[in-house]
């Protein structure tokens, strides 16, 4: 079942596809309606300023649009997508003096870091109080550790999937998903240390 | 397999990662280890922090996907919309009153830089404008002082009344 959504979504999405490079506009913009709450909600993940974030979007799309011939459907829609808007996005936070995803691992931060004893939600938490707190906690951490803990626990992408969109080997994600973890927990019990007590 | 081992699966296991034939003996290690357990429920522990909040996907400005096309079929490749400066949006004019304004900045610094020696002590040596006797031009005028107050010690001077000139002490 889930599969045949999946199929009928990518031939939707190679209508649509074909028919705005014949130059139909509506079905780009229909393109557009399918993905952008996607896009708005991954691109919140990593700045909270509104112009910013339809900046970014808007960006994707049209670069999308530019590049659209060279979309082979090999992968869905979504996934190519995806992969400009995280290189637009993590392009503008480089242009903008924040930290850079590197392409080496910072040697110092893993020492025995660990998820062991990782805190919890409370129950009384609502879900927009924890999104908060979570939102609050990625922003403090550097962007090669932000990214690849959004693509796996927001978007639920495969290791194989990070390591193409990033273009890193799968042991480098599982590397840095391990670090990301660990520096979130840090940071969590950092920044909210009643999480800490229970 | 030592539980270090078992460890570093661990995190894969959680994510839904492993094959089966990693995953078998993971299982199997975690129901006789309390500690591997331990690590895998704070994987899953960690992992409640990330649940979506539903709202966040219908939060779309309104006629987004509409300009987004239009823009795209007027031939809008979108490079330039992203500012590359740390500002929400600069325009060109204000990037270049910025670039001048930086100029003229280090302009003024340089010059104030400058214009702070002059009228200053150069070298090693202080080089005073004043009109200041030499050493030998206070010697000599000590030596005037000293004579006139070895005379009046001796004896009153002609013509005046004795304390009326009284000789001042000079030197240490």
């Amino acid at each position: 079942m889930g599969s045949l959504v999946m199929n009928t979504a990518r031939s939707v999405d190679a209508r649509l596809v074909q028919e705005s490079l014949a130059g139909n506009q509506a079905s780009f913009q229909d393109l557009v309606e399918r993905y952008q709450g996607r896009l708005f909600a991954l691109t919140r993940r990593y700045t909270k300023n509104p112009v910013d974030i339809e900046d970014i979007v808007q960006d994707t799309f049209l670069k999308a649009f530019r590049r659209l011939d060279s979309f082979d459907h090999r992968s869905s829609f979504y996934t190519w997508i995806y992969r400009i808007a995280t290189n637009t996005i993590l392009d503008v936070l480089k242009r903008r003096g924040r930290s850079p995803v590197q392409t080496t691992e910072d040697p110092e931060i893993l020492g025995d870091a660990s998820v062991f004893d990782a805190p919890t939600p409370s129950a009384e938490l609502e879900a927009r109080e924890i999104s908060e707190i979570t939102q609050e906690v990625l922003s403090h951490l550097p962007d090669i550790f932000r990214c690849v803990l959004v693509m796996r626990e927001y978007d639920e992408m495969a290791y194989q999937e990070i390591a193409d969109t990033l273009g890193i080997s799968i042991g480098t994600v599982e590397s840095r998903l391990f670090r990301a973890r660990a520096r979130f927990k840090d940071k969590l019990l950092s920044l909210y240390p009643e999480y800490g007590e229970r | 397999m030592i539980c270090k081992e078992y460890r570093a699966l661990i995190s894969g296991y959680a994510d839904d990662e492993l094959s089966e034939a990693q995953a078998a003996p993971l299982r199997q290690h975690m129901i006789d280890c309390q500690a591997c357990r331990k690590v895998l429920a704070g994987e899953v522990a960690l992992k409640r922090w990330f649940e979506p909040e539903p709202e966040l996907l219908a939060a779309v400005p309104s006629g987004f996907a509409e300009r987004v096309a239009r823009r795209a079929f007027d031939g809008d490749t979108g490079e330039a919309l992203v500012p590359a400066g740390g500002s929400d949006h600069e325009t060109p004019l204000l990037q270049f009153v910025l670039r001048l304004t930086a100029a003229a900045a280090v302009l003024l610094l340089v010059a104030s830089a400058l214009m702070r020696n002059v009228g200053l002590p150069a070298g090693d040596h202080l080089r005073a404008e004043l009109n200041v006797p030499t050493n030998e031009e206070i010697i000599e005028q000590l030596e005037i002082l000293n004579r006139e107050a070895a005379v009046e010690s001796a004896g009153p001077a002609e013509g005046l009344e004795p304390g009326s000139r009284t000789p001042r002490k000079v030197g240490p």
